[in-house]
């Protein structure tokens, strides 16, 4: 199984490939929506987990999540939501669009590997 | 200045410092102590590496963080637990827009501010030293940061 990280920023893409990595997953990386989609068109059956960034230039993290859980395709894996966007109101709309898990940055790389693991119900470590 | 948004201003600059501590611990185990504070009446950065971020909505405003590419790239470092020497501009640019991204969203979050202030995507400016100026009527204020690793600035037009 692998993780995917969609986030434009390459530093968090690096934080949070090495915490899946330290977890003994591959993690795949795009850089904004349309690399992601990509990457779920060639690999979504390997794929357990999609860690998502809400704003991002050209497609935001909540219509690349709208597109992936309108797909019969990919509509099972589930999204995390890995954001600087914090208010309320942002964390209902990615819950009602089927997010299941949201992380809030800044995070511990400890903090980001209990949600990664809860989302791919293996409970805390 | 509404007092409406003076009180906005107050409560992002109240916010500014937990916001940056939290960050620097959080991210790359590093504790930011306030060692300067000063205001000036525009926003101009004389600066080797600074990240930049735009408020925007009903309450505008440039929210920087700035510093000797020396003392940036430890702390960047830090942050992407990579050794200072192995970094390219690009890391240390991305790494700067990302910091000053979650300083920023951590201001907003603090304050409570939802509707009021949107985040525009990070700038990041590199050079030998760069000025860079916003237009702007309202004052900055400057804060300088010491960690254990480097110092930095962050300018607050809010």
């Amino acid at each position: 199984m692998k993780l995917l990280t969609i986030d434009d920023s390459k530093t968090m893409r690096r934080i949070i490939t090495g915490v899946g990595t330290n977890l003994g997953y591959d993690v795949l990386e795009a850089e904004n929506g349309l690399m992601a989609l990509e990457v779920l068109r060639n690999s979504s059956d390997e794929i357990g987990l999609i860690m998502l960034d809400w704003n991002m230039p050209g497609m935001n993290g909540l219509e690349v999540l709208k597109i992936i859980k309108a797909s019969e395709d990919w509509k099972h894996i589930p999204v995390m939501m890995v954001t600087t966007e914090s208010e309320k109101g942002h964390i209902i709309q990615a819950v009602k669009n089927g997010a299941i898990q949201y992380v809030t940055k800044p995070f511990t790389p400890e903090n980001l590997s209990s949600k990664i693991m809860e989302s791919l119900g293996m409970g805390e470590i | 200045m509404n007092n409406q948004e003076t009180d906005i201003s107050k409560r992002l600059l109240e916010c500014m410092h937990a916001s940056v501590t939290d960050t620097l611990s959080t991210m790359a185990f590093l504790e930011a102590k306030l060692i300067n504070t000063q205001t000036m009446d525009t926003f101009t950065c004389t600066s080797q590496v600074a990240g930049l971020i735009y408020l925007h909505g009903n309450h505008e405003g440039m929210i920087a963080l700035t510093g000797d590419r020396s003392d940036i790239v430890q702390i960047v470092s830090k942050v992407i637990a990579l050794p200072a020497e192995k970094m390219l501009d690009d890391d240390i640019m991305d790494g700067v827009s990302e910091l000053i991204n979650m300083i920023a969203g951590g201001m907003k979050s603090k304050a409570g501010l939802s509707s009021q202030a949107n985040l525009a995507p990070p700038i990041s400016v590199m050079g030998t030293p760069s000025l860079t100026q916003w237009k702007t009527s309202s004052p900055t204020n400057i804060f300088t940061f010491q960690t254990e690793v480097g110092k930095f600035q962050v300018y607050a037009s809010v």
